[in-house]
């Protein structure tokens, strides 16, 4: 209510009360002019005093109905400072008219409180309205938000039973949702992927949450077959499970990219590989030996006791046959750094020492090998691990700046993990999640590739400031079917 | 020696083989007694004719010269191998010595080095660098061998186990015969025991031994140092 009609209301209570005071007060204003005239009541008797008390029961239900409850009360206590002195000291008849008074203050208590009682009745059923129209309103908005995710949303009971299911799961499975639900998701499942769920599910049930998106491979309408990244959720009622909800995003074009990234990769190391192996042993077998021969048959020459050769020529020869020995030395130095033989004929730990030395001597650092006594390793192994480390001591030599450099193999059950610790300036290992490729980073990613296709795994540990340490694990014996040969 | 020196030859290059065996051919002293294309043949040969000296070459197909010397030292453990090398730096010679030959040369060697090393080789003497027998001994120090061989060790007398500790200082033969006050004679007659007791056939394999079987220690080391000094 606006305060202007609250003002007039007032007003208008105030002006009524003095009005019906006026009139319950005739016999003492009889005296004065024109209000003396006008507010006689006699010829009416006592039926006007009771019409006055009617009158004040209307003021305090007109006030606390328009105005409110305080002025209710207040016009309540008004009226009775105004009727109790008339009924008591100027009625004709004291006991009837103070009985008649109260009557009326009672039944103006009771409208006051009548009132008040709709208010608050009306004042809680506004509140739930609104509370239901909000309620309407997020329910709304969730199922918006359900509906139209671009992530594919379901649940499915734990009969596998899919509940409900948004528009997403159409562009993952092919389905409509309609279609969806009430199958079951096993339908939806190579034996492959059944497998993955079952164990989802124990652990789930166990209780144990899965906080991770995992990997899954589902059987679309069309038969064919989509990689899709799914978050699982058990669902309880009353602490009792009773369903499964799923989150999936599609990235089979993602796999897809990645899984032929790796492959160039893969087959980009092996080419590699296979052309340094053969280029070092063309060197090796052919030229090299070439180059040998014709310095023993000089060496024959100079040395026969017999010769028939001048001096002079034999100081030419001998030169001849050192320059031989110069070439015949520098190939087999190109032969060795395209396919290091120390590796293939006295294994990794030899040939990390050499690399070593060769670094130390270069950057004049310490680099020092510390290992366990190692089994004999599969050359695969002996091969993946030192191109890790060849890499790892390049970028050591050309970003690092690092004064100490620490390889160590170790045995740990089955798998040899082999750490390259420095202590130069290191990096931000956030510089190497996105495009590893744009960056021209592919020291690290050929590493990462190496130490998976031996069935290993490669860790970087970096800050700026800190050094750099790289660990490379790969199980010693690797399954056959898993091995892919570079030799 | 009255008798002459028994060499087998083995490299997989015939005309570079050939060029060996003319190398040797025109010593008095030394004979060829075969030759062999490959790793598996040197083996063959090897435990058939029981030479005295395989002269080798490192790179060959079938089994390369390391995998052939571990089969021979375990066939024929008197048969010295002297491994001709492409590469000779530490790290790689290391190897060589640890499958058990008894010495090295480059590939690139001049006839006569090569006819020299066979030599000193038969008569027990060193044919390795200093540098190499001391980073032998440091190596060898990082493994821990485990307790020494009491059966070896009782098996040597005192002066064979001081001979074998100047062994490792890379002393020659001669000088260890004028800081022992013996005669040369009896001192080459001293190594020839030691070898035959190690069951080796050169100086070099009687040092791996030694360090392997835990004869000598970082204190007997430190006693050359100062011997050297």
């Amino acid at each position: 209510m606006s305060n202007r009609w609250r003002i007039f209301h007032i007003c208008a209570l105030v002006l009524i009360f003095i009005i019906l005071s006026a009139f319950l007060y005739d016999k003492l204003l009889a005296g004065l002019p024109i209000i003396g005239q006008l507010t006689t009541l006699s010829s009416l008797g006592t039926l006007g005093y009771r019409i006055v008390r009617f009158a004040y029961i209307l003021l305090i239900v007109y006030a606390s109905w328009m105005i409110g409850v305080k002025s209710g009360i207040a016009t309540l206590i008004a009226s009775a400072l105004a009727m109790l002195p008339q009924a008591i000291f100027l009625s004709s008849d004291p006991v009837d008219s103070v009985i008649g008074s109260l009557a009326a203050l009672a039944i103006g208590g009771l409208g006051i409180a009548l009132i008040q009682l709709r208010r608050g009745w009306r004042r809680q059923r506004q509140k739930l309205r609104g509370i239901s129209v909000a309620l309407r309103t997020s329910q709304e908005s969730y199922e918006e938000l359900f509906t139209n995710a671009s992530d594919a949303i379901w649940v499915h009971d734990l009969a596998g039973k899919i509940v409900i299911a948004n528009n997403a799961c159409e562009k993952v499975s092919g389905y409509l949702p309609e279609e969806l639900i009430g199958k079951s998701v096993a339908q939806l499942m190579s034996r492959e992927a059944l497998v993955i769920a079952r164990e989802v599910r124990t652990k789930l049930m166990k209780g144990q949450a899965i906080d991770q998106r995992y990997d899954q491979r589902i059987i679309k309408k069309d038969g064919t077959e989509a990689v899709v990244e799914l978050f699982t959720r058990l669902i309880r009622s009353d602490g009792k499970p009773i369903g499964f909800q799923n989150i999936a995003r599609d990235v089979t074009e993602e796999r897809r990219l990645r899984d032929n990234l790796r492959l160039q990769i893969h087959n980009t190391l092996m080419a590699q590989e296979e052309e340094r192996k053969r280029i070092a042993r063309e060197l090796h077998d052919d030229i090299a030996q070439s180059i040998l021969l014709l310095s023993r048959e000089l060496d024959m020459l100079i040395s026969q006791s017999d010769s028939k050769i001048p001096e002079d020529s034999i100081l030419e020869l001998e030169h001849i046959e050192s320059i031989a020995n110069n070439a015949y030395k520098s190939l087999q130095r190109y032969a060795r750094d395209l396919r290091p033989s120390i590796l293939d004929q006295m294994g990794l730990l030899a040939a990390l020492n050499w690399l070593t030395e060769e670094l130390g001597k270069e950057l004049k650092i310490q680099v020092l090998v510390k290992s366990d006594n190692l089994p004999a390793l599969p050359s695969e192994l002996e091969l993946a691990m030192f191109r890790i480390a060849q890499e790892a001591l390049n970028n050591i030599r050309k970003h690092a700046h690092a004064s100490n450099v620490n390889i160590s193999l170790k045995i740990m059950s089955n798998n040899l993990r082999m750490s390259i610790t420095d202590d130069g300036k290191g990096f931000s290992t956030s510089k190497l999640t996105g495009d590893l490729v744009k960056q021209g980073k592919l020291g690290v990613l050929g590493m990462e590739e190496r130490a998976r296709l031996i069935g290993g795994s490669l860790q970087i540990k970096s800050a700026p400031g800190k050094g750099t340490t790289v660990i490379a694990r790969a199980p010693i014996w690797t399954r056959q079917k898993e091995l892919v040969s570079f030799i | 020696m009255s008798t002459k020196i028994r060499i087998l030859i083995a490299d997989d290059h015939p005309l570079l083989r050939e060029a060996l065996c003319q190398v040797f051919s025109s010593e008095k002293d030394m004979e060829i007694i075969g030759q062999a294309g490959n790793g598996e043949e040197a083996v063959a040969m090897t435990s058939q004719l029981k030479p005295d000296i395989l002269v080798m070459d490192i790179m060959m197909p079938k089994f390369d010269g390391l995998e052939a010397s571990r089969q021979i030292k375990k066939i024929a453990p008197n048969t010295a191998i002297l491994i001709l090398t492409a590469y000779d730096d530490d790290n790689y010679v290391l190897g060589l010595l640890e499958a058990g030959a008894a010495g090295y040369l480059m590939k690139s060697a001049r006839g006569h080095d090569l006819v020299e090393a066979v030599r000193a080789i038969r008569s027990g003497e060193s044919v390795l660098h200093p540098k190499i027998i001391e980073k032998l001994l440091k190596q060898a120090m990082i493994k821990p061998s485990g307790p020494p061989d009491r059966k070896m060790k009782d098996l040597l007398s005192d002066r064979e186990m001081e001979m074998l500790k100047l062994l490792a200082t890379g002393m020659s033969n001669k000088e260890i015969a004028d800081k022992l006050y013996l005669s040369l004679r009896t001192v080459k007659a001293h190594m020839s025991n030691i070898f035959t007791k190690m069951n080796v056939a050169s100086r070099s394999e009687a040092l791996v031994e030694s360090l392997r079987k835990g004869l000598l220690t970082l204190d007997d080391i430190k006693e050359h140092d100062s011997i050297a000094k």
